[in-house]
């Protein structure tokens, strides 16, 4: 018998989620810096073969300070840790592990929520060494009901940045938050 | 023993702002989604959701099967444009939406249209006598389905850095 996908989700009324609109809701920071063994897996699980971002020189001769991370692993620099030391240690029957991202933490009504879109505006490039850290805001939240249940698109904007306070990428991501129809009945 | 295979370098090509007309087509990125590449995928992206690689909790959760998570999604654009543009280029913005799961087992395939060429933006921090931005239908398909549909737009050189275009 297959454990549930779970997020934990903050409960809330759409109420508590309306009066967040326009405020702050997470910050994170990354675990690790950028950093090459990272990049070069990246390239390896898509075969992507373009030397700005695994050759120095190559990079240089087109602009950049040396190797560029590939700019949409900014989402990847600012995950933090799953687990870090002094933290409990792992049971039978834990829920599984999911990532830190913003939009669960928003107080709502449903259980459920699945990505529907997201817009990436990229500012700056990131290179190994550099710190990513960000910024989370809740733009909007749109009630709807769905073939597969009553809930609301969220729109949240995250800012990117890379030490001390330069701005690296600028992402809302639209989320739909949901009771799904079978719970509900 | 077996000789090994050449290793095979990705010429250094950069596309630059004149070689591009509204229209053209991008070359085609393909990749197979195995279930081991999905694997492979959530070490690098470190979003462990099952439902990117637990064929059983994909399916408890809604879902035919394990599909492509959202950071892939972003890559595997890039990467195909990237393909496109070579070494030069710098990507601006991907806007998209998920139309349908990335599926297990598809061999998915990457490609982009320019839709327009216009001065780059005063945001980007990029200088509009050496750069021109274009922007660009771009989607991930697998089969006769659009999985993701969305736009780019990119950064080109007008010219080289003495200025020699």
């Amino acid at each position: 018998m297959a454990a549930e996908v779970r997020w934990r989700v903050a409960p809330g009324t759409w109420e508590d989620a309306e009066a967040l609109v326009g405020k702050e809701i997470t910050r994170s920071e990354g675990v690790d810096p950028v950093n090459l063994p990272d990049i070069r897996r990246r390239l390896e699980v898509l075969a992507w073969d373009s030397p700005i971002h695994y050759d120095a020189e190559a990079a240089r001769a087109v602009g950049h300070d040396g190797i560029v991370s590939p700019a949409t692993m900014v989402v990847s620099w600012c995950l933090p840790a799953y687990w870090t030391p002094g933290d409990r240690r792992p049971e039978p029957g834990d829920p599984v592990l999911m990532p830190n991202y913003p939009f669960p933490n928003i107080p709502a009504p449903g259980t459920a929520l699945f990505a529907a879109g997201c817009k990436t505006r990229y500012f700056a490039d990131a290179h190994p060494g550099d710190r990513i850290s960000s910024r989370s805001t809740l733009l909007s939240v749109t009630r709807k009901r769905l073939r597969i249940g009553d809930g609301a698109f969220m729109v949240v904007r995250t800012d990117y940045f890379k030490q001390p306070d330069t701005l690296v990428a600028t992402e809302d991501m639209t989320v739909f938050r949901y009771t799904p129809e079978q719970e509900a009945a | 023993m077996t000789a090994l295979s050449p290793v095979v370098k990705q010429p250094r090509h950069a596309v630059r702002f004149a070689d591009v007309a509204v229209g053209s087509p991008i070359p085609v990125t393909t990749l197979p989604l195995t279930l081991q590449r999905l694997v492979i995928e959530a070490g690098v992206n470190r979003d462990y959701t099952p439902t990117h690689h637990d064929p059983a909790l994909a399916v408890a959760s809604g879902a035919p099967a394990p599909y492509a998570n959202t950071p892939m999604i972003m890559a595997m654009l890039e990467a195909g444009l990237r393909n496109w543009m070579g070494v030069e280029g710098r990507l601006l913005e991907l806007d998209f939406r998920m139309r349908r799961f990335n599926l297990v087992g598809s061999l998915l395939e990457i490609g982009g249209r320019v839709t327009s060429l216009g001065p780059v933006a005063p945001d980007c921090g990029l200088d509009d006598g050496e750069w021109g931005e274009v922007t660009l239908d771009c989607w991930i398909a697998s089969g006769a389905d659009r999985t993701v549909e969305g736009l780019a737009r990119v950064a080109l050189r007008k010219c080289d850095f003495s200025g020699r275009p």
